[in-house]
């Protein structure tokens, strides 16, 4: 290491460790409220698994930063990261792509069999965002709709044969006092899905895609206490999204 | 009488060094130091920017283009949606998008290519440490651009982000303290950072840049490993210890059998899974109470290591290991990578990557001399 004169640098003057100071204490105060106004779970309640919400001090911190500091560095992670969960259902999807006629040209799997490890992965990301299902809020008694206005309807996941699904629109009275629970897709999985389904038909030249989608349950290790597991119980799903077109 | 305490961040010999909490904020984030730490993250980080990047090259009108996976509707619905999440929930769906350089391709799938080769040839030259000044500030435009699609987001994107972020800053300001340095070196960067820089050399300063650089990358990375320690914790499978039986049995590719053939030995199987699931978790949610401590790198090494490892080859998770790793190494003090690469340099067909002694026995006489002046100076990794 070479020897350090003094003559060769710039001294660092009093003002600019303090500013630096300051600085790197904002910095890392933002990064630390943005951390602490996460929410988490889900945690069981009494309507089933629900997020709860950050801590309120936090949160008003959180949104009161200048500037829309943390976006501006694209450090609004709150690094509760994905992979922390790892008993998550496996998934890949279908994809059948038709002409203008209703015929089927071609059957796509995604992640592809013969994909590398890197670009099966970024499949796996793709097709991980269809799976983000949630719960249906029935009401406990009906719903007049205003004057003129239509009744509430809702779209949700309906078995039509062992554990297979489709999407069916239906009056959300209509689910009112039924014991069994509700599951939709999520807005953001029926956005991907449309988004699929348009590059799709794009890079194929089809008119329409049905987008369908299969998903297992893992394996809990509960299997290693229970001789009495019925068959059938960790049999793949499918759930389908419908036809899009183009 | 009362001595004064020193203020200066490095107290001359002799002098008591000032203990003050002012005085070891100081001590911690503005002493300049040795700068091979700042190179060895900086090369490392530009291979995993590399090893992001280059494997996709196939397929860039898809993954990034404004007509693939995720097109110009895709963004406008996202767009709204997120608003009205704000709206109702207060919070976010996914990363907030903002700016990203891929937007100038505007769907033109050979524009993007060009911006891609670009990009990759610019992590390169930043990896080797060509022109840092403008190539750091260019590597960070390129994570963050590439990061943008919601589609493409993933938990490793986080430790992207920041790693270029701190280098950027580290290289921005690398070597400016130096009265002898030129405008273009003052825009573009000297070759004191080409690879490792110019160990034993007499153009070599100590750097309060890199200083600042590795200590901001030091404390961001001990937040993400305390929270996702923490986040675990939200999940039974890692309370109640059988978080590494699900890697082990994957849905779709293992079966009820395989996934019963501990039955006869389940208290055992269970008992070894639950010890690695906590030894994570202490890992992680004690990480900062070791990071720092010379005396503990096995265990900060040895964490890394297995993360790079376990992730990738029992997880399936490329890229996180990895970035784990290297910021496990960021807590290396410049001594530390010597004797790294001088036990590496013993290695068969590496001595002649060896580092070249001092230029005289002169400069040999001052270097030791000016070793002993140096000892009040407090080194990157050591606690302050």
């Amino acid at each position: 290491m070479a020897p350090i004169t003094a003559s060769k640098t710039f001294e660092v003057p009093r003002w600019l460790l303090v500013t630096a100071s300051g600085l790197i204490a904002f910095h890392l105060l933002a990064l630390t409220v943005r951390v602490l106004a996460a929410d988490s779970g889900p945690w069981p309640t009494m309507e089933g698994r629900n997020m709860a919400g950050a801590p309120r001090f936090a949160f008003d911190l959180y949104q009161s930063m200048p500037g829309d500091y943390l976006k501006l560095l694209q450090m609004t992670h709150n690094y509760h990261f994905s992979s922390d969960r790892l008993g998550r259902f496996g998934i890949f999807l279908e994809a059948r792509l038709k002409d203008a006629d209703g015929n089927e040209i071609a059957r796509l799997k995604y992640p592809e069999d013969g994909a590398g490890f890197w670009l099966k992965h970024r499949q796996e990301l793709i097709v991980e965002k269809l799976g983000t299902d949630e719960p249906v809020q029935v009401p406990m008694s009906e719903r007049v709709p205003a004057p003129n206005r239509p009744v509430e309807m809702v779209t949700i996941w309906n078995e039509y044969e062992n554990r297979k699904m489709r999407l069916k629109t239906v009056e959300l009275n209509s689910l009112i006092g039924s014991t069994r629970p509700y599951v939709r897709p999520s807005e953001l999985a029926m956005l991907y899905a449309r988004a699929y389904a348009r590059y799709l038909c794009r890079s194929h030249g089809a008119a329409s895609v049905e987008i369908i989608r299969h998903h297992q349950d893992p394996i809990p290790p509960d299997v290693l206490f229970d001789d009495n597991i019925p068959s059938g119980a960790f049999d793949e799903a499918i759930s389908n999204f419908g036809e899009f077109p183009r | 009488m009362k001595t004064q305490p020193d203020r200066s961040i490095a107290a001359p010999p002799g002098e008591p060094m000032a203990d003050g909490l002012w005085d070891r904020w100081l001590r911690f984030w503005f002493t300049p130091i040795d700068p091979t730490g700042l190179h060895v993250v900086r090369i490392l980080a530009g291979l995993l920017f590399l090893a992001w990047l280059l494997p996709l090259a196939g397929h860039i009108d898809s993954l990034f283009g404004l007509n693939g996976w995720f097109d110009t509707a895709a963004y406008v619905d996202a767009e709204r949606l997120q608003a009205q999440v704000r709206r109702n929930e207060g919070g976010d769906l996914f990363r907030p998008m903002s700016w990203s350089l891929l937007y100038l391709a505007a769907g033109n799938p050979q524009v993007l290519k060009g911006l891609y080769w670009g990009a990759v040839a610019i992590l390169v030259l930043f990896t080797l440490g060509f022109w840092t000044r403008i190539t750091s500030i260019l590597t960070w435009i390129i994570v963050v651009s590439f990061t943008v699609s919601p589609v493409l987001e993933y938990d490793a994107d986080a430790y992207l982000l920041f790693f270029a972020f701190y280098l950027m800053l580290g290289y921005a300001f690398f070597g400016q303290r130096s009265r002898e340095m030129s405008l273009v070196g003052r825009l573009l960067g000297t070759r004191s950072s080409w690879w490792l820089g110019r160990r034993n050399s007499d153009d070599q300063h100590p750097s309060l840049a890199a200083n600042v650089a590795l200590r901001l990358l030091q404390v961001h990375f001990a937040l993400v490993i305390v929270t996702t320690g923490l986040h675990k914790l939200q999940t039974g499978e890692w309370w109640s210890g059988v978080a590494f039986w699900f890697p082990n049995y994957p849905p779709f590719k293992a079966s009820l059998e395989a996934a019963r053939s501990h039955v006869g030995d389940r208290e055992l199987y269970l008992c070894v899974l639950s010890i690695g699931a906590y030894a994570v978790l202490a890992w992680e949610i004690g990480f900062p109470l070791f990071a720092w401590k010379r005396g503990w790198r096995l265990l900060l090494i040895g964490g890394g290591a297995a993360a790079l490892i376990g992730t990738s080859s029992i997880f399936g998770l490329p890229l996180i290991g990895p970035a784990m790793f290297i910021g496990c190494l960021s807590y290396l003090t410049a001594d530390e990578w010597e004797r790294i690469f001088g036990l590496a340099t013993r290695l068969p067909g590496l001595n002649r990557f060896a580092s070249e002694p001092p230029a005289s026995p002169e400069a040999e006489t001052l270097l030791a001399g000016e070793k002993e002046k140096d000892s009040s100076l407090v080194p990157a990794g050591e606690r302050a």
